[in-house]
């Protein structure tokens, strides 16, 4: 009787995850085409969603540009196009300048495949999303350097390393001397990664003996969290924005 | 206490007497380390820079008592260098407890020996005993009542407007003040 029990619950069991998975795999075959949605998403919130075709007795799977027209809604269709060749090797899939695809799939391979074109689709848009972050960062970072350069010319280096406290090196993207001190100033942007760096490395150089004066620019002081600002607000002399006049980058340093 | 600067002070004489303001208008969150409360946080910007991390910390319970919508609001306003942190400020809208009593020991400005009801502990009175006063043991000693009652959420944040020298500081009415138990 045990044993039926055990039986019976997991027919139970196995009925509550046929269904989990078809609430995870969404399926519809339209006119030729099988269309799957797969429990994946772009950036931007949409399902990441591939084609399948029938050749004979081969397969043909693509993911119908969405991955391209996700990376156009970002702006960067063109950062998009250089990423995916790459990205697509690196999934042993194809690009063929808007879609991810995979061609000749036999029925053996054919999970495979879908997992594969939809996975790359996605990782492209993301690897397209990080891009085009690091750009407006890199931009944000040569503006700040060129503006303090206007301030103090002759007296600014960019991109230096200084050893903090614990000797290790690190990075500021401007260093200003002023008559036997300097001042260290960083971009700082929202992400947590950009907020601990600069946690880190703030508190390092702050320890030092004749400390320099430490300025931290945040790219957005809208979306940078309040309790992020107060705890970089601790290991530094003052915050400012990147959009900060003139006076105010001069007053900070 | 060693690495602020001897000036210290004056330096937060004159960060206190500065128009401050917040970058965006900060919102209500779970309390980090009490779940039974809430609490908003905003840096103060002074001339475009956040300096001596100066940041304005209000809290409150999640539900206040009939007829008391301020129940246990308290703003604060701190100061942080380093791992040293220093209160500013602190205006207690509505003190937690029935029997709550403040009692300024080390009273040198001629506020009352005691205070049952709402209250503040101002800058510049407990910045004169020292600057132990501002440490986190030091706990702003010294306390003076409020000289008026606080009806509406707009009368709490006129006074933190006032007090703190934030003019601009616009708050969402803590969720709690319209919660009743």
């Amino acid at each position: 009787m045990l044993h039926d029990a055990d039986m019976t619950k997991d027919a139970q069991l196995r009925t509550v995850l046929d269904g989990v998975a078809k609430d995870l795999v969404r399926v519809n075959v339209d006119g030729g085409f099988g269309i799957v949605a797969l429990p994946q998403l772009y950036p931007g919130g949409d399902s990441v969603t591939v084609r399948v075709r029938k050749d004979d007795d081969q397969f043909f799977v693509d993911d119908m540009g969405l991955g391209y027209r996700s990376a156009e809604m970002l702006g960067g269709p063109t950062v998009f196009g250089r990423l995916a060749p790459r990205v697509a090797k690196l999934h042993g899939v194809s690009f063929d300048g808007v879609m991810m695809f995979g061609a000749q799939v036999s029925r053996d391979w054919l999970p495979n495949v879908i997992l594969f074109v939809a996975t790359a689709s996605r990782r492209c848009v993301e690897m397209t999303a990080e891009r085009m972050s690091e750009d407006v960062e890199h931009s944000l970072k040569v503006e700040l350097q060129r503006r303090i350069e206007v301030i103090y010319p002759g007296r600014v280096a960019r991109d230096v390393e200084i050893a903090g406290r614990s000797s290790r090196s690190r990075q500021f993207a401007v260093s200003v001397d002023l008559e036997g001190r300097r001042s260290l100033f960083d971009l700082v942007t929202p992400h947590h990664v950009s907020i601990n760096s600069a946690i880190v490395k703030f508190q390092d150089v702050s320890q030092l003996e004749n400390a320099p004066t430490r300025v931290a620019v945040l790219s957005s002081r809208a979306r940078t969290d309040a309790a992020d600002v107060s705890l970089l607000a601790q290991w530094t002399n003052s915050i400012i924005g990147a959009d900060a006049e003139t006076e105010v980058i001069a007053r900070a340093a | 206490m060693a690495r602020l600067p001897a000036d210290i002070v004056v330096t937060l004489s004159d960060l206190m007497a500065a128009e401050k303001s917040t970058s965006v208008t900060p919102d209500w969150r779970p309390h980090p380390h009490r779940a039974d409360h809430l609490s908003c946080l905003a840096s103060l910007w002074i001339d475009g820079a956040i300096r001596f991390g100066l940041r304005l910390d209000l809290h409150g319970p999640r539900l206040v008592r009939p007829g008391r919508p301020f129940y246990g609001l308290t703003a604060m306003m701190f100061a942080a260098s380093g791992t040293e942190t220093l209160h500013l400020g602190r205006l207690e809208f509505d003190p937690i407890g029935p029997e709550h009593l403040h009692r300024n020991i080390r009273n040198s400005a001629g506020a009352p020996p005691t205070i049952t009801g709402p209250h503040f502990h101002p800058f510049t009175e407990n910045a004169a005993l020292g600057i132990a006063a501002l440490t986190p043991s030091g706990d702003l000693p010294l306390a003076f009542p409020f000289d008026r009652a606080f009806t509406t959420f707009h009368d709490v944040q006129d006074e933190i407007r006032a007090r703190f020298t934030i003019p601009g500081l616009w708050l969402e009415e803590p969720p709690c003040s319209t919660t009743l138990i």
